[in-house]
């Protein structure tokens, strides 16, 4: 009698099984890669508010002209759910623009800070 | 000899056909369900794109721009779809004013352009010297010409239109910045709405810089230095809003494109000058 080799059904379902299960894992792996894409249009929200914030120091400082005209220090709060702060200081003929923006992400509160210096002419 | 072929029974084909059934509708689901989530992410992606585009397009046109040069302000039409304003080509130094031609100081430092310059389409800024903060409008009427500065140096001549009064109010050391007017706004093609740029002077037909936008995709405003509502020489900044979306091809009995998802941005940009 010749025994016949070979996978049985049996087999061949289990391994069916287990490539299924490791299908399936993969498909949720992709959670977390969304929830970071998420986060990425959060942060170049906050990106543009800081952008304003510079644009609107900029010309303060600019506006006393030869020289510089030191923008005062302040905060403001924005509809979305976004604080910012922030202070100027002169060193040298160099203006610093420190600027903090707290904003919340989908499980933790995260704070940007953002340092930019301008010349003073 | 005996020879025991073994099959399957019809049975135990029927289970394993039964099995491999509800693992495929049940991956099939699984990976439908992340095909459509990673197409909605680059949609997103997409329309992230666009709205930075047109942010970073219009602050770029807007940052250069003065609140109030004495001459009007920069900002010459504002509209909630979109302005008008000097866009700058060049800038540099007079060295002599005679009516009709002004002298400009060649070479670094003193001559800076972004591109050459072309009579009929630019027209010249001029600084007056000697106390009155102010400017004066101008034409390009011809082609740059050699020509010397008074006092030797590298220098060329502009053909403009400047009067007797004018030029006697200019001359050596006035500041020059050579213009022309740009319209940027929102319209529609192809149903759906664009940002767009057209050079006024050549009568060209508007270009497009970004989008697709909703309908009403483009909402400025203009306000003065404490937030107030403002137009002309009052505008101090300018606050733009995009909204942007995206489209997907049309499924079963659908004719055309149909809207996927919308997203919006912010962003306000200060025009130079005194608050």
């Amino acid at each position: 009698m010749r025994r016949d080799s070979g996978f049985t059904l049996l087999e061949v379902l289990l391994a069916l099984l287990v490539l299924s299960a490791g299908l399936l894992g993969l498909a949720g792996s992709l959670g977390p890669i969304s929830a970071l894409a998420g986060q990425g249009r959060i942060h170049s929200r906050v990106a543009l508010v800081l952008a304003s914030r510079i644009s609107r120091l900029r010309t303060e400082l600019q506006a006393g002209a030869p020289g510089c005209v030191l923008p005062a220090a302040g905060s403001a709060a924005h509809p979305s759910g976004l604080d910012e702060s922030w202070q100027t200081s002169l060193s040298g003929n160099i203006v610093e623009l420190r600027i903090v923006a707290r904003f919340r992400l989908p499980r933790r509160l995260k704070a940007e800070t953002l340092v930019t210096r301008f010349p003073c002419p | 000899m005996s020879l025991t072929r073994r099959g399957f029974t019809l049975v135990e084909l029927l289970v394993a056909a039964t099995i491999s059934g509800v693992l495929a509708v049940l991956t099939g689901g699984l990976v439908a369900a992340s095909a459509s989530r990673l197409r909605d992410r680059s949609e997103r992606m997409a329309l992230e794109q666009a709205l930075r585009v047109s942010l970073g397009a219009a602050a770029a046109m807007l940052e250069p721009l003065g609140a109030d040069s004495g001459a009007g302000p920069d900002l010459s039409q504002t509209a909630p779809g979109g302005f008008v304003a000097r866009s700058s080509r060049a800038s540099g130094v007079l060295c002599a004013a005679a009516t009709g031609l002004v002298s400009v100081r060649a070479g670094a430092p003193w001559w800076h352009a972004v591109r050459g310059l072309v009579a009929g389409r630019d027209s010249l800024l001029i600084a007056t010297v000697g106390g009155a903060d102010r400017w004066i409008v101008a034409p390009l009427l011809g082609a740059p010409a050699p020509g010397a500065c008074p006092d030797g140096s590298a220098g060329f001549v502009l053909p403009t239109s400047v009067s007797p009064a004018a030029a006697a109010q200019i001359g050596a050391g006035s500041p020059l910045r050579i213009f022309e007017p740009v319209e940027f706004r929102i319209y529609a093609s192809g149903g759906a709405s664009w940002i767009g740029l057209r050079q006024l002077q050549t009568g060209e037909s508007i270009q497009p810089l970004a989008g697709p936008l909703t309908g009403a995709g483009l909402a400025l405003s203009y306000t003065d230095w404490s937030a107030v509502p403002a137009s002309g020489s009052a505008v101090a900044q300018v606050t733009l809003l995009v909204r942007g979306i995206t489209f997907r091809d049309g499924g079963v009995g659908i004719a055309g494109p149909r809207a996927g998802q919308a997203d919006s941005a912010m962003l306000a940009v200060s025009l130079r000058g005194r608050p």
